[in-house]
């Protein structure tokens, strides 16, 4: 090894060094990429064997997306219908989802409903999770673990933007994303998560997800978001609030430009055409409490001066 | 592509091993150092490229323009144009929107229409870097420091990959005589790069990461939900934060560069140690500051101008600093309080004890990191305000939070010997033996790291 050169040798200890870790950690790590980023260091031959077989299967699977979701949530037939009466103050409050959870979203939301009396809030937003990758970061678990913990009466969720992927049933069978039956999956997943919170009587705020940029996620969207309408419908103690029209422009479509109260434009999306900007969340934020008004006794709170 | 993931790191075996294999015809290795750089922008966004290349272009223009002419009136004017051009590049892609909405909103204060076009911009991530690079050829061209290189030789030294996204900021000359010289022959301290490397890793991937993503980032986004103490200790998190995520990328570039032959200047010497404000800014992001004072500071007139000028020319000087980190108030307020405080130094004549110093320094610095770190200046205030009165709210205060802060200080302090040793380590161990630790030590940093590995701070910039 010593008469190598170092710049071979600098060589030869990278790919040793990595095809090792891959070697050692790939029984234990799962696949990588998730809603696109990239992660660090995990499961590369695992990862890249997935990819490979995720290209092909894509390729070989093309089809048109279609929502086929059945009249009758099938989904229904199993879980029953609870109703009770709306929660009342003081308010506990979770707000749980995604990277508009993680970020300017769910903290403009949170600075505004600790600006109502009686409201305690807890806001949990993990980067690149949302209900198709239990095996990534799995929400239903995690939901039962914020409701031990901090016992709200209100759950405000937010997920999609990171599901338009394969998933996995319990059994580990891959469901293509362009299958029909990923949507009976996934509606799954959705109805699970909110029969957690039903068993706990909490009153749900479901927010769909806004218009995006690309053609590619505009579809996402909308499939996922219908899917959570005629999941949610079968619910009684749910609120869908629908983002799709908040963030759309007077020509009802996707603008990173949206006027102000004034009428002056003000950037309202960040440059990948899904996240908002401060300023856009705050627009998502009023949607979200004006229709929270409707069904809470929420009052700003007032200031003795 | 991000340093720490595993596309970067089979694009970098490649661009070794090309590297090392075409350093001896040397228009074929620049040509591929080019190529690779500009492949690494691409992979962030393609529509990058061109505004790299054209600003490359613009720029050696310039620089071949003021080593041909010969009259010092006309040299001034090109070179005033130039960096004109450049700030004025800079400044419409980092700026423009921020402009334009305080002028609407200050127009429509005042009564007076206000219909500013918007425009939908494309803010290149590492621009703030190399426009710095750019505008230091110019000038030392202008100076008489540098002789015009060929244009290839320009245009590797502004898009070199290791150092194009966050610095450290190369003194042209300082790149294109490596790069004349067809870089080192070897690699020198090879051990000292893989240490610069695994390093870098643990800092960003488990250090900053898990403050963020435990600490900072939720109290900094709702100050007003957490108590004082729990503000107070998110305030050193992130004095942790951003030392450990700054310093692992610049720590990264320096190792990846170094592998290819390339020798990069140190950037960040163990700055919370310092002992005054000046200090500081010897130790952290120095080749930064450095570009300030021989760029900014001294055609100011730096100190020979008198005490007054002096003074003024320190607070400008930081408040560039401030202006060119980010957009917002917030951050011009931390360029400022920096500006006064080195001003403040530089009046008091008899200093207090070396304890009493760093703690003074170091608390300053964390003090001044909430303007850095908070969301606007409202948020700033609003933690201060509860920081003094000793707000009650929510509490993320726990024994074993406080010691795995404690945990990551004393690591920081420690790090340089820390590395040292890991070297001999390293130069004691067989080839097996290296790549052994190195394997372990990337496992337990994956183990260690969180799911989700926020981006480097320094790209926003």
């Amino acid at each position: 090894m010593s008469t190598i050169p170092l710049h071979t040798k600098a060589i030869l200890y990278i790919i040793f060094t990595i095809l090792l870790v891959g070697f050692i950690e790939s029984p234990r790590l799962y696949t990588l990429t998730v809603g696109g980023q990239d992660s660090i260091l995990k499961d590369p031959v695992l990862a890249y064997t997935a990819f490979a077989a995720n290209t092909i299967s894509t390729i070989l699977h093309q089809q048109t997306i279609q929502v086929t979701l059945s009249a009758q949530n099938p989904i229904q037939k199993i879980i029953p219908k609870v109703s009770y009466t709306k929660p009342k103050a003081p308010y506990r409050i979770i707000i749980v989802g995604d990277s508009f959870i993680a970020e300017k979203f769910g903290p403009l939301l949170e600075k505004e409903l600790l600006s109502y009396q009686d409201t305690q809030i807890w806001r949990i937003g993990v980067y690149s999770t949302g209900l198709s990758r239990p095996d990534y970061f799995d929400w239903n678990e995690k939901i039962k673990e914020l409701i031990t913990l901090y016992q709200p009466n209100i759950v405000i969720a937010m997920f999609g933007a990171n599901d338009g992927q394969d998933t996995r049933t319990k059994d580990g069978k891959v469901v293509h994303y362009d299958a029909p039956e990923w949507d009976v999956e996934y509606a799954t997943r959705v109805s699970t998560f909110l029969h957690i919170l039903q068993e706990n009587k909490i009153f749900i705020f479901w927010i769909g997800n806004p218009i995006a940029k690309t053609l590619k996620y505009r579809n996402t969207m909308t499939r996922l978001n219908t899917i959570y309408e005629q999941v949610l419908k079968t619910y009684t103690n749910t609120i869908f609030i629908s983002m799709w029209d908040t963030l759309k422009d007077a020509q009802g479509e996707y603008n990173s430009y949206l006027p102000d109260e004034n009428g002056m434009q003000r950037l309202a999306r960040a440059s990948d055409g899904i996240h908002a900007t401060p300023f856009g969340a705050n627009i998502m934020v009023q949607t979200l409490t004006k229709t929270m008004k409707d069904h809470l006794q929420i009052k700003p709170i007032q200031l003795n001066l | 592509m991000l340093f720490p993931t595993f596309t970067f790191f089979f694009f970098f075996v490649i661009v070794l091993s090309l590297n090392w294999a075409l350093k001896k015809q040397p228009l074929a290795w620049r040509l591929f150092l080019l190529s690779a750089s500009y492949i690494f922008y691409a992979t962030w966004d393609i529509r990058f490229l061109p505004i790299l290349a054209g600003l490359s272009i613009l720029n050696f223009t310039s620089a071949t323009l003021l080593s041909n002419m010969r009259s010092e009136k006309r040299k001034k004017i090109t070179l005033a144009i130039i960096i004109i051009l450049d700030i004025l590049f800079l400044g419409i892609l980092k700026y423009y929107d921020f402009f334009r909405v305080s002028m609407e909103s200050f127009l429509q204060s005042i009564g007076m229409p206000a219909n500013i076009p918007f425009l939908e911009i494309l803010l290149p991530i590492g621009l703030s870097f190399y426009i710095l690079r750019a505008i230091s050829f110019n000038v030392d061209i202008f100076r008489g420091k540098l002789t015009l290189p060929p244009m290839l030789d320009f245009a590797i030294y502004i898009a070199f990959f290791p150092q194009l996204l966050s610095g450290p900021i190369m003194r042209p000359n300082d790149f294109l005589v490596q790069l004349k010289n067809g870089g080192a022959k070897t690699i020198e301290n090879l051990h000292y790069h893989f240490a610069l490397l695994i390093g870098g890793l643990f800092k960003k991937v488990v250090i900053a990461s898990f403050l963020t993503l435990h600490i900072t980032d939720s109290v900094f986004a709702v100050p007003e939900n957490y108590s004082a103490l729990t503000l107070l200790l998110a305030i050193y998190a992130f004095s942790i934060v951003i030392y450990c995520d700054f310093s692992a990328y610049s720590d990264m570039a320096i190792g990846i560069a170094g592998l290819m032959g390339f020798s990069s200047p140190v950037n960040f010497k163990n700055p919370y140690a310092a002992f005054s404000l000046q200090d500081f800014w010897r130790r952290w992001h120095i080749t930064f500051s450095e570009w300030l004072k021989d760029y900014v500071y001294i055609p100011l007139g730096g100190n020979r101008k008198g005490e007054i000028r002096k003074r003024s020319n320190l607070i400008i000087t930081m408040l560039v600093s401030g202006l060119w980190h980010g957009v917002g108030m917030s951050y011009i307020v931390w360029g400022a309080l920096h500006g006064i405080g080195l001003t403040i130094q530089n009046l008091i004549h008899k200093t207090p004890g070396k304890i009493l110093s760093w703690l003074l320094t170091f608390n300053f610095v964390c003090f001044t990191w909430i303007f850095f770190r908070s969301e606007n200046l409202n948020d700033a205030f609003r933690i201060i305000t509860e920081l003094l009165s000793w707000q009650k709210g929510n509490n993320l205060l726990s024994c074993s939070l406080i010691i795995t802060i404690l945990g990551f200080f004393a690591f920081i302090f420690l790090e340089e010997k820390i590395r040292a040793f890991y070297v001999i380590i390293q130069n004691k161990l067989s080839f097996l033996g290296n790549v052994l630790l190195m394997a372990l030590l990337i496992i337990e940093i994956m183990k260690l790291s969180p799911d989700i590995v926020p981006p480097f701070l320094y790209f926003q910039f």
